[in-house]
């Protein structure tokens, strides 16, 4: 299993009846470039954006 | 599955490490001492018959300030990680801060972005790790256990939360204390009769989102508020709720690194 399956197996852990979706990460990530971020923090979002992209692909 | 809620617990590793530095400091100065005085042979003959204590003094002498070294080294690291980890939680709460405004109608000036983690072994609680909010407003000094206030609720049903505090109140701001104590915890918050009067002005909207670690454990929350004073706007809640769950995971993998 690839690490970016594992990271996507993650976001379907309980996390309250609020679902992450690509869109409101992506506005997230685009704002932290904004807001000239630590390249670290930048690499996070990109990577949690990357899972839940993933995983909407996969339905 | 259920699992106990994590606790933070680096928490606990100055208090350690501290023990650690004075027990090797005694230990030093006790092999000083050993090899002062039977360089000067004191008490006469006493070291004669102990030539061991000698040698492990020696030891001790040349291994302190390896010790030493290692320690505050790693120490310096830690500290280190925890600022850059602290950096990078406040960036994503400012994130927050400017979605909410932007898509959910959020004040600029008033609205705080908090995030909480839980603390301690025997006094579980939840405690501010980071916040973000341009106006100046007085922390309530209340600590956060599991059913107290919108945090407590968010932590014991590991649920994100949503409440206008400002209209649920709004039928108990002028409740005595014998008014007040003998409500049900569910309308009270949980919250004592001094936290009511601490918080009742306070809040309109609190949101809370939990933050879940890769082991499906609760480690904290990240929360908006927004207080009365700005009622008259109207703040849309779907997306408060999906900028603090995207907010959360940030926080949760920022704080796994």
């Amino acid at each position: 299993m690839g690490k970016e399956q594992v990271n996507a197996d993650r976001f379907g852990a309980p996390a309250g009846p609020v679902k992450l979706d690509a869109a409101t990460v992506n506005a997230h990530l685009a704002i932290l470039r904004e807001l000239n971020a630590p390249q670290s923090a930048i690499d996070i979002a990109e990577r949690v954006a990357a899972a839940i992209s993933l995983r909407q692909a996969d339905g | 599955m259920s699992h106990p809620p994590l606790t933070l617990d680096k928490c606990h590793e100055p208090r350690a490490v501290s023990r650690l530095i004075a027990l090797i400091a005694v230990l030093n100065s006790a092999a000083v001492f050993v090899l002062g005085t039977s360089r000067q042979n004191w008490p006469p003959g006493f070291w004669a018959q102990r030539a061991e204590w000698i040698v492990a003094a020696l030891a001790v002498t040349a291994v302190v300030p390896l010790l030493q070294y290692t320690i505050s080294n790693r120490g310096e690291r830690a500290r280190r990680q925890a600022l850059e980890r602290e950096q990078k939680i406040e960036v994503f709460l400012a994130a927050c801060l400017v979605y909410v405004v932007r898509h959910a109608g959020a004040d600029f000036e008033h609205t705080g972005i908090q995030a909480f983690v839980v603390r301690g072994r025997l006094h579980r609680r939840q405690v501010r790790l980071a916040k973000v909010r341009l106006g100046a407003v007085p922390t309530s000094g209340i600590v956060w256990y599991p059913h107290k206030g919108v945090v407590g609720r968010c932590w014991s049903a590991r649920a994100a939360q949503y409440e206008d505090l400002e209209t649920h109140f709004a039928r108990y701001r002028d409740c005595t204390r014998s008014e007040w104590e003998p409500l049900p915890a569910a309308a009270r918050f949980g919250l004592t009769y001094d936290d009511f009067q601490r918080l009742k002005d306070k809040y309109r909207i609190v949101a809370a989102a939990p933050i879940i670690d890769r082991q499906d454990r609760y480690v904290g929350c990240v929360t908006a508020d927004m207080p009365p004073d700005d009622g008259a706007r109207s703040v849309a809640r779907a997306a408060i709720l999906a900028s603090l769950a995207t907010t959360a995971q940030l926080v949760s993998e920022a704080l796994e690194r």
